[in-house]
């Protein structure tokens, strides 16, 4: 069996993550490149290895979703029960960060602008440019109505003063 | 643990996680925090397996860990029984005088666990290991928000156009003439004003 498969870039843990680790646990230490490749194939063997643990507690427990207690219980059977209390811490924040989001997205709803409402204020503004353009529109025929007007005022006074002429000469043919 | 961080945000990505776990067929769903639980663990993990290799690497005085310290420090720790397989095929160090104790029975993928060996009586899982992916999705919760859009549409009434204002009425005349000569409305009819003279003469008369 080649244990040593599945080396695809998508089925083995990044070599970026493996580096920083080995930075950060050896800061003082080189370690050889064939070294790196053979941890990130020991990471591979591990996760197959709670994975297929976890997979057969899951079954016996008649379940059909591998939940977290079951890789806990995995942990401990396959030695590694030294790991357990900060995983749980882990899955402590998990379901702290679940619950949080869960509060943040009703409260976003509560703060946030509902939908229908958007619509109405979006129409509401519709319907005001429109009432601004009748105005517009009442305003300038009301000009043109007083344009009209003084238009007419000013042909009738220019009638009235011909009239006036026209009798003064009447009236000077009279004395004489 | 010497350094303990506490940042949720999972070195290794769970995601990827995931996807080796479900490339062993017989693995189905998966809660969502059990990839990022298995990354905590392979933290753990790894810094163990990289300071015992650190050890031996020491041990033997040298300035560079090689695939050589790795496989020592695996067989020497029997929480590492599951990687002999994996080293099987590195080579001892160099002047190492020690006997290979290799386990040459390499049917098992896994190692057996510490203290017990009951596990592969009791276990119903085939050995048959495809590296076919899972088609199976984890059993996430689906935060889609279901919001009802009702399309409630007011259109207001336009207002109603504005009636013609009420016609002329009588003003004394100015003798003021605006500057707007071209009328955009026909002149007036001379007609009354002809009756207004008329009246005028009366009076004289």
């Amino acid at each position: 069996m080649a244990s040593s498969s599945g080396n695809d870039d998508d089925l083995t843990i990044p070599r970026a993550a493996i580096n920083k680790m080995i930075k950060e646990t050896l800061p003082n230490v080189r370690v050889a490149n064939d070294a790196r490749e053979l941890v990130v194939n020991c990471c591979t063997e591990f996760i197959h290895l709670i994975s297929s643990e976890a997979n057969e507690i899951c079954n016996k427990s008649e379940k059909k979703t591998i939940s977290p207690e079951h890789v806990i219980q995995a942990l401990e059977s396959l030695g590694f029960g030294s790991y357990i209390s900060e995983v749980k811490e882990v899955l402590q924040e998990c379901k702290t960060v679940a619950l949080k989001r869960r509060k943040a997205s009703s409260r976003l709803e509560n703060l946030g602008i509902p939908e229908e409402e958007l619509l109405r204020q979006q129409q509401e503004l519709f319907a005001k440019a429109r009432q601004q353009q009748a105005e517009l529109a009442q305003q300038e025929w009301l000009q043109m109505q007083q344009a009209a007007q003084q238009a007419q005022l000013a042909a009738a006074s220019a009638s009235a003063s011909t009239q006036a002429g026209s009798s003064q000469d009447e009236e000077d043919d009279d004395d004489i | 643990m010497p350094s303990k961080k506490k940042k949720y945000n999972a070195r290794f990505p769970p995601a990827r996680i995931k996807k080796i776990m479900q490339t062993d067929e017989e693995i189905g769903k998966v809660a969502a925090a059990v990839p990022v639980i298995i990354s905590r663990a392979l933290e753990l993990f790894l810094e163990s397996l990289l300071k015992k290799a650190c050890q031996v690497t020491q041990s033997r005085n040298a300035k560079t860990m090689t695939t050589s310290h790795l496989k020592q420090c695996i067989e020497l720790e029997q929480q590492f029984d599951f990687l002999k397989d994996l080293v099987a095929s590195v080579p001892d160090m160099q002047g190492d005088g020690e006997d290979n104790h290799v386990d040459g029975d390499k049917g098992p993928r896994r190692g057996r666990k510490p203290g017990s060996s009951g596990r592969k009586n009791g276990g119903t899982g085939s050995k048959g290991k495809d590296k076919k992916l899972s088609g199976t999705d984890s059993e996430q919760e689906d935060e889609s928000e279901d919001t009802d859009t009702d399309g409630e549409e007011e259109t207001p009434q336009l207002p109603p156009q504005a009636s013609h204002p009420p016609a002329h009425f009588q003003s004394p005349p100015t003798p003021f003439i605006p500057f707007t000569s071209p009328l955009p409305l026909p002149p007036a009819p001379p007609g009354p004003s002809a009756a207004d003279a008329e009246d005028e003469e009366d009076y004289d008369s």
